[in-house]
């Protein structure tokens, strides 16, 4: 589902005075991510502006839940038909 | 060596290109295989001495899930970063092939168990990386450790926002969690946001730059 093009220009033209990024602007948190080389040092973080994050909802950070996702994420796999 | 999912448009496709001017041999798994040999020559206009290959890949099908990944191991027995980028935004409601509601299958089962089956070669490539891109709207998202629903039925699905933020948390918490039980194997694993970003649903997307060939904040690879 595209948007219609006149939306795309008023984002192009508003987006930098509201904090909306190109595509390219976007990657770069990825390509920190990817070949910083401080990333090991941070490992399990969540990143946002190319650094780690320090606001974050508590879910984001909660190691149970961490743990009890990963736990239904493999039954939900095992129990496909596919799997 | 480095695979990109997504890598058609937008985030990942600006990824896999500065990735290819760096030097990298870059896979593009793309669900779409026209998009995504456009996307692969696209960035061999732009970056002629590109390594770029294709992979079929259709997160919505574990089944797809698993041939990719065999294919990528038939090829390649080196994998230095896995980008688990590709995803869908509140779409109209629906499921994966095996019933699991869209956006949780494509944004973070599909992504969990491509990262499963390669974790191996991930391992053998350390020091290397998995960066799963999630959103700030994982804050809408809920999930109950107690009764994790990772499904969601068409009659709670509203506008789908919910179920995307619960597909985001997702995200950040199986880089949690992979994070944890990769600790000493060098392969280290990473959740971000990538910001508000204009991706394809906004009309035609620029040409990769030809003339910032190295971005002055983008990392040289090390590893």
């Amino acid at each position: 589902m595209r948007s219609p093009q006149w939306l795309g220009a008023v984002i192009k033209a508003a987006g930098p005075l509201v904090g909306v990024k190109t595509p390219w602007e976007g990657a770069q948190t990825t390509l920190q991510a990817v070949l910083g080389d401080e990333v090991p040092a941070n490992a399990g973080a969540y990143y946002s502006d190319c650094r780690p994050a320090t606001s974050l909802n508590p879910q984001a950070t909660d190691d149970g839940l961490a743990a009890a996702v990963w736990a239904a994420t493999e039954r939900l796999i095992a129990a496909s038909p596919s799997a | 060596m480095y695979l990109v999912t997504g890598a058609n448009v937008g985030i990942g496709y600006e990824a896999a290109a500065q990735l290819a001017r760096q030097n990298a041999t870059v896979v593009l798994a793309c669900r779409d295989a026209t998009r995504g040999g456009n996307a692969a020559a696209s960035i061999r206009d732009a970056v002629p001495a590109a390594h770029v290959e294709t992979l079929a890949l259709d997160l919505a099908s574990l089944a797809s899930v698993r041939a990719a990944a065999a294919e990528f191991k038939g090829q390649h027995d080196r994998l230095d970063g896995l980008i688990n980028n590709g995803g869908v935004m509140i779409p109209p409601y629906g499921t994966t092939v095996e019933g699991v509601e869209l956006q949780m299958g494509v944004n973070h089962v599909g992504h969990f168990l491509l990262t499963n089956l390669l974790l191996d070669t991930l391992t053998a490539s350390a020091p290397s990386r998995v960066v799963i891109v999630a959103s700030r709207a994982h804050e809408m998202g809920q999930l109950d450790a107690a009764d994790v629903r990772l499904h969601t039925p068409p009659s709670d699905y509203g506008m789908g926002a919910a179920a995307y933020g619960r597909s985001k948390l997702a995200n950040i918490l199986h880089a949690r969690e992979l994070a944890r039980r990769l600790a000493g194997t060098g392969v280290t694993a990473v959740s971000l946001h990538p910001g508000t970003v204009a991706t394809g649903a906004f009309g035609r997307l620029p040409a990769v730059g030809t003339t910032a060939s190295h971005p002055p904040f983008t990392p040289p690879i090390t590893h």
